[in-house]
């Protein structure tokens, strides 16, 4: 694949506005690529086939295995804003609004997973497929919040003013995952505590901790193909605002 | 909890569907807009 870089032209030299390219796909995104499917694949069948049905719950347990990966990879999607977020901030390199985009979107879609996966597990549990619980309301507020970030960047053509605001928007919204992880501590309602490997019976650790990086993968390959798309879209509206630019000079 | 569950198994079979409709549903997204940015570089390449 050639290696497509526009340059900015010397009427638009604000600091956001550093050389941006596209290059070709890193191998290392290729193998992990074709990893991921294997990975998810291999420890749901394994692990939803091998462990043994828990004592209160059933066969309903199986559903820990994608809806704690799932929760678990929104946060560190969020958490990638958050860390973009800040650097655009700081650098204003507009590489690192393009990633915090790409992270606010997989991480939504991931938190709407997970949503749904909670709903369908509560409706036998608890009677219910949704109630104001403070961790299904807390969650479902982070899910609104990036569900925003991402219609905010819609409503202005400016990128330099959509990074800002996407900026701010995506800090504020990481700051709601730890009051999400600390809900049911803070406020004990119906949703019981953090099922992770230090309050589970050590039956289902080791597929917990599989699937967990079974979804790590896909999180990684989902961001980087998301980036890599925004990075394509905005080569393409520099090369119009160039040739604009171009023509209006002559 | 609130005691055991007679029939889980329809809702695992649900939320593993769910799972892979999410997954396959962005992989397929994914996917249509790599090639439709493919297709826009080839053509503005051919163009210049």
């Amino acid at each position: 694949m050639a290696e497509t870089t526009v340059r900015d032209s010397a009427a638009t030299s604000r600091a956001s506005y550093a050389p941006l390219a596209l290059s070709p796909v890193p191998r290392w995104l290729t193998v992990l690529t074709w990893l991921t499917p294997v990975a998810l694949i291999g420890a749901q069948a394994y692990f939803v086939m091998a462990s043994a049905p828990d004592r209160d719950m059933g066969h309903l347990q199986k559903i820990m295995y994608v809806h704690v990966p799932a929760a678990w990879n929104a946060f560190l999607a969020f958490l990638w804003v958050f860390i973009q977020s800040v650097r655009y901030l700081w650098k204003r390199d507009e590489r690192a609004d393009l990633q915090a985009a790409a992270g606010a979107e997989v991480g939504a879609v991931l938190t709407g997973l997970t949503l749904l996966l909670g709903s369908i597990w509560g409706r036998p549990t608890w009677g219910v497929w949704w109630t104001w619980d403070a961790r299904l309301t807390s969650t479902a507020v982070l899910f609104l919040v990036y569900v925003g970030y991402l219609a905010l960047r819609g409503l202005t053509d400016d990128p330099e003013r959509r990074a800002r605001w996407s900026a701010a928007v995506g800090i504020l919204g990481a700051l709601n995952v730890p009051i999400v992880y600390m809900s049911v501590k803070w406020w004990r309602t119906l949703h019981q505590m953090q099922s992770a490997p230090s309050t589970l019976d050590p039956t289902y650790t080791m597929g917990l901790r599989a699937n967990a990086f079974a979804f790590l993968f896909m999180l990684i390959v989902f961001v980087a193909y998301r980036y890599r798309g925004l990075l394509a879209e905005r080569v393409m509206e520099r090369q119009l605002d160039d040739a604009a630019l171009t023509r209006r000079s002559r | 909890m609130n005691g055991m569950v007679v029939n889980s198994w329809p809702y695992v079979i649900a939320a593993y569907a769910v799972t892979w409709a999410v997954i396959l549903g962005y992989t397929i997204r994914l996917i249509q807009m790599t090639r439709h940015h493919d297709a826009s570089r080839s053509h503005s390449v051919s163009n210049s």
